[in-house]
């Protein structure tokens, strides 16, 4: 049919030309239509070509093997999609009843210390005090803007179960006694405005006011404290109120916090009679004959825009007031004469810190920090304490006949970051303090065993870090006290000339 | 002075000479967060905004490595190799499963 068609179509150009060239009265020479044959039969040619390797394509298509999805294909990913489902619906439930998040770490420790008195002549030292830490880490986001965090722990010197170094309620999971796990803190954070420029959060437990900065430096953790360390760091139950002031001043970080710890009044005595003035048939401690005691803290805290961010500026107001009501019985308890005239109360403490932080500081290896306190002590009054007749010492908080007296220290140090990779990150840091005469640390919850800051005199502490990996890190240290007084705070400091020096070597593990 | 006082002068000096010749580490990282990633994932930006926490490390690790952000932007001209691992080690660092800091208050 199309061979028909087209050899028509020759034939009727054919009498075209014949007619055209008749019509116009020229004739056709013979190799002019020749010409036009051969150039017909050449296009006739390619046509047929193309026409023949149309044709292929067309069979190669119809050969080709369909794929067309049928039913039984659909009903498979129907099925794989169904069961895929359920697997996360098992998966989301198990989160959304996984509460709380439990991590951990364990530490093992080993000491050397060394003591010698200049003025006395007596040395000690204890060597290769080996020691273990485990601590069970929890968090929980219980809502939006409720979160939980606690921190459970055990220290003790091995195979020593029952060490006691006198701990008191400020520092029962941070000393080294027992395998006993004790609540180090466990805190309520409850996140709320009552203005969209002012958030603001509420926190309630045992407060997150141990490892007070820059203890996150020579531990290699982030901030772990509401405070810095100069200032306190102490275990303690209490409430407190953050105020978040980020929108207020558009410096991020910054915030107003403020707080309130209490030691609840202690049983005075066994008096129970009727009206008599103990409180046995509703508080019934008897322990330590201290009443009631409270303490203020408030600060302000602001991080820094730009180039300094990664830095942090506190200032800390602490007031106990009073610092402590004095209980004869306690005395006697440690069989030693009442003292004389004693006060009933001892009278106030105030301290006020400043205190700078910085990380990766303008962006390079070093981190660094500095911090200042001042303190005043404000007796109510003093008495000589004395077995019989004999004057032995001062009772009266800090003092040497005096109300008044004031007290400084300042801390001071520095790390750096090994900018080599084959060091996997090690760090070395250094770290200078020294406190006056009558300072006081209020860091009874350090798990330093020097308690350094609490020191009257100079101290020198380096130490490097070498993480082994993400959860594994060795630190090596060593610590060198030089105390001028030792300051007990309900007696006049003594004059000594103490060098204590501890060498330490740790392995921490986080499972974090 | 004060022998004590003398290294102390020491020690800044050489913290100062130190934070001025020495290069950073790790902290390009959260300037390519803040500065590249930030200019589109942002209030009313181009991008939700998000915290290194959206997602645990193992997923940030996951998302890298199969390259993620191509199936809804491919940013390669905007953003180098060496961008993209320093925001990677960021991100991973600061992951919901990482270390976080502890205060009252503290988000």
């Amino acid at each position: 049919m199309k061979t028909a068609f087209r050899t028509s179509i020759i034939i009727l150009i054919l009498f075209t030309f014949t007619g055209l060239s008749f019509a116009s009265g020229d004739t056709v020479s013979r190799e002019e239509f020749m010409k036009v044959i051969n150039e017909l039969k050449t296009q006739r040619e390619q046509d047929s070509n193309t026409i023949n390797k149309l044709s292929e394509e067309i069979e190669t298509l119809k050969n080709t093997k369909k794929t067309t999805v049928d039913n039984s294909d659909i009903g498979v990913l129907k099925e794989d999609v169904e069961e895929l489902s359920e697997l996360m619906m098992e998966i989301e439930k198990k989160t959304l009843l996984d509460r709380v998040k439990v991590t951990g770490d364990l530490r093992t420790r080993m000491d050397w210390f060394d003591y010698k008195d200049d003025s006395t002549g007596h040395e000690e030292e204890v060597h290769a005090l080996g020691s273990t830490r485990f601590r069970l880490l929890l968090k929980s986001d219980i809502t939006e803007n409720l979160k939980f965090t606690g921190r459970l722990a055990m220290h003790k010197n091995w195979n020593d179960s029952n060490y006691a170094l006198g701990s008191s309620s400020f520092s029962r999971s941070r000393a080294r006694t027992d395998e006993d796990l004790k609540v180090e803190r466990a805190y309520v954070d409850y996140f709320f405005s009552l203005h969209e420029k002012l958030p603001m959060a509420l926190t309630f437990g045992r407060l997150p006011n141990t490892d007070g900065l820059p203890t996150n430096l020579h531990e290699d953790t982030p901030r772990r404290s509401t405070f810095p360390g100069l200032a306190y760091d102490n275990e303690g139950d209490g409430v407190a109120l953050s105020l978040n002031l980020d929108k207020l001043t558009g410096l991020p970080g910054s915030a107003l916090r403020l707080l309130y710890l209490r030691t609840n009044v202690d049983n005075s005595g066994d008096d129970d009679t009727i009206g008599g003035t103990a409180n046995d048939d509703i508080y019934l401690n008897n322990e330590n004959h201290f009443k009631d005691a409270q303490s203020f803290i408030a600060q302000l805290e602001t991080g820094f825009p730009g180039r300094l961010s990664g830095t942090t500026f506190m200032l800390n107001f602490l007031m106990l007031n009073p610092f402590t009501n004095v209980d004869p019985q306690q005395f006697e308890d440690a069989g030693l004469s009442s003292p004389t005239n004693l006060p009933n109360q001892l009278g106030d403490i105030w301290k006020l810190t400043a205190y700078i932080q910085s990380e990766r500081f303008l962006g390079s290896n070093f981190d660094w920090f500095a911090g200042f306190a001042y303190m005043r002590t404000d007796a109510e009054k003093f008495s000589v304490y004395s077995i019989g007749t004999s004057p032995i010492l001062t009772v009266g908080l800090n003092t040497e006949k005096k109300r008044k007296l004031s007290a400084q220290a300042f801390h001071v140090g520095m790390r750096y970051r090994i900018p080599w990779e084959i060091m996997n990150n090690a760090k070395i840091g250094i770290e200078y303090n020294r406190g006056s005469k009558y300072w006081q640390g209020f860091n009874g919850s350090s798990e330093d065993p020097l308690n350094k800051l609490n020191t009257n005199g100079n101290v020198w502490d380096v130490y490097y870090i070498q993480p082994i990996n993400k959860h594994l890190m060795l630190r090596f240290g060593h610590t060198m006290v030089r105390n001028h007084y030792n300051n007990v705070p309900i007696f006049a400091p003594d004059r000594v000339d103490e060098k204590i020096t501890n060498t330490y070597m740790l392995l921490d593990a986080k499972f974090y | 002075m004060n022998k004590q006082y003398v290294i102390l002068i020491y020690l800044l000096i050489f913290a100062v000479s130190a934070v001025i010749s020495a290069p950073a580490f790790g902290s390009e990282g959260k300037n390519v967060f803040i500065n590249k990633c930030g200019s589109c994932h942002k209030a009313g930006g181009e991008a939700a905004a998000f915290a290194p926490t959206k997602y645990a490390s193992t997923q940030w690790e996951r998302f890298f490595q199969r390259s993620k952000h191509k199936r809804k932007k491919d940013i390669s001209a905007e953003v180098t190799e060496a961008d993209i691992a320093a925001v990677k080690i960021y991100l991973i660092n600061h992951a919901a499963d990482s270390d976080q800091p502890e205060a009252v208050g503290l988000r």
